[in-house]
């Protein structure tokens, strides 16, 4: 197993006294597998992620990943933030480099390495173009080369299309899938968008607000490749359906 | 080339603020009111409303600042207060900085450090003349020493908080990219607050100016305070407003090219 919670749970203080925002939850990624947290806001989808990156402590239970107990971020979960985070005084291929300057590669082998990954992600003309120069899809693009220079085990991201137009969001969605089976790498991803749940994942986990639980967790049939007229098919348009009525089930449950 | 110009009622109003104006455009309006301010000058004096004794007309100044200038060696005053101002800011930018950030990264340092240097920051520096007089004497080390308390503790603050303003989201991505915690601070603190400091730097440079002119007046042999303060012993109105005018204009000149020189350093900046 890649990564395991084991019964972790999350407690904020508030000056209202503490906030259970995720119940004890237990859940394995498989290595190699892309599994998805999807949910309204407030469920504790990014909380988990962030437990799993080591940015959050557990308030109970653990992580595991690899084999080993999470006590802290580290280079082996690779991380891709919903608003980029680059940083703004380094170029693309500066930025893609980061990672390699803080295991101390030196810059000879970081310029011929970062080639391969500009390649990549198709921003070879804009290797020294300034983040401010770029479009947000350009932007998410290098966000997740320079998480996957890293060559981390697990990637985590954090509804990283979230701030992106439509058309640029399918497309990011159909070049993470192939990033994602040229590597091999076990994906974590968290999203609000059931589409981009089924699409993507091995496994959609379907989480509810107050406090933040798992509610169900689908496996998602569809052969791979998979292409963007996928949506249209109609065992996708049902389990969309499906997945559409659980969570306004919760709802509903929640209002009444 | 522009298209044809339609003629015709139009509609819709355009947000004007903030609106980056052309740079000849600007020039201009500085330009004029700089003028302004001459013309206004003029009008008050050569009309003979205000006493010469009080404020002489400009070209009188102009004479007294070509006769402090060519004969009695007022450039070497300028010189050194210029020196003074120089060392003291850099000594007090020296120390400053690294302090900041200390303050900024560390919960201890915070502790320790800002309450205190928040307290001293309210002891205004020109009523510890007299006491710097007492402890090192009127030389060039009480004249930096003014300097240094002027600028030294509202810089620390003032730095603290430039590197506490490094979004969280920068530091998470680094660590989660296997920085330590020496290169969070080298490669993403330092440079991520870099250009606010140096915006700061600048302001504080102003106030150095301040500090230096108010601890020349109180005691000193030489520099621009001093040649000012004796002006007004021999009620050479024109002499004063020289000195004050050197510094403004100084003052304007360093600012500008530490502009330029902020958007050079930092064309990556947004917006």
């Amino acid at each position: 197993m890649e990564l395991e919670f084991r019964a972790v749970g999350k407690v904020f203080s508030s000056s209202r006294g503490p906030v259970e925002a995720l119940a004890p939850i237990t859940l394995e990624v498989e290595s190699g597998s892309f599994t998805t947290l999807l949910g309204p806001s407030g469920c504790g989808k990014s909380t988990l992620l962030r437990l799993a990156a080591g940015l959050e402590e557990p308030f109970f239970g653990e992580v595991w990943a690899g084999g080993k107990k999470v006590v802290g971020p580290g280079a082996e979960r690779g991380l891709v933030p919903q608003a980029y985070s680059l940083l703004p005084w380094r170029t693309v291929e500066e930025n893609i480099q980061l990672g390699w300057e803080f295991q101390g590669i030196p810059l000879s082998r970081r310029k011929e390495r970062a080639k391969e990954f500009l390649r990549m992600i198709g921003l070879e003309a804009f290797a020294d173009r300034y983040p401010k120069e770029l479009s947000g899809g350009m932007k998410q693009r290098v966000a997740i080369a320079r998480a996957l220079a890293n060559d981390p085990a697990i990637l985590l991201m954090d509804e990283p299309f979230g701030a992106l137009d439509a058309q640029t969001r399918m497309t990011m969605q159909e070049e993470i899938l192939q990033i994602w089976q040229g590597t091999g790498k076990t994906i974590l991803f968290v999203t609000h968008d059931i589409e981009e749940a089924l699409f993507l994942s091995d496994r959609v986990v379907v989480m509810t607000p107050r406090p933040g639980k798992i509610k169900s967790i689908w496996e998602v049939p569809f052969p791979r490749p998979r292409s963007w007229d996928l949506r249209f098919e109609k065992a996708f348009v049902s389990l969309r359906e499906h997945l559409m009525e659980e969570i306004r089930q919760d709802k509903e449950d929640k209002l009444a | 080339m522009k298209p044809p110009l339609t003629e015709g009622p139009v509609t819709g109003a355009r947000g004007r603020l903030r609106r980056p104006l052309a740079p000849a455009r600007y020039f201009g309006l500085s330009l004029f009111s700089f003028l302004a301010l001459l013309v206004l000058w003029s009008l008050l004096t050569y009309s003979g409303w205000v006493d010469p004794l009080f404020l002489p007309p400009p070209h009188d100044v102009l004479a007294d600042g070509v006769r402090l200038f060519t004969q009695e060696g007022f450039l070497q005053d300028v010189a050194i207060t210029v020196q003074r101002v120089i060392l003291g800011f850099l000594l007090a930018a020296a120390v400053g900085i690294p302090l900041g950030i200390l303050i900024g990264v560390s919960g201890v340092a915070d502790a320790l450090l800002e309450p205190l240097i928040s307290f001293a920051r309210y002891m205004p520096a020109s009523a510890f003349i007299p006491l710097l007089i007492l402890w090192i004497g009127v030389g060039e080390g009480e004249k930096v020493a003014v300097i240094f308390l002027g600028s030294f503790f509202s810089l620390v603050l003032m730095v603290a908080v430039h590197v506490r303003g490094v979004g969280k989201e920068l530091l998470e991505t680094a660590y989660t990219l296997g920085a330590s915690q020496g290169q969070v601070v080298g490669k993403i603190i330092l440079p991520a607050a870099f250009p606010p400091i140096f915006d700061t730097l600048r302001i504080v440079l102003g106030w150095a100016w301040t500090y230096i002119i108010v601890a020349e007046l109180v005691a000193a042999q030489h520099g621009i305070g001093h040649v000012i303060l004796q002006s007004q012993r021999l009620l050479q109105t024109g002499s004063i407003l020289v000195g004050i005018l050197t510094i403004g204009l100084i003052g304007l000149i360093s600012d500008l090219s530490l502009r330029a020189l902020g958007q050079r350093l930092f064309s990556w900046r947004e917006g």
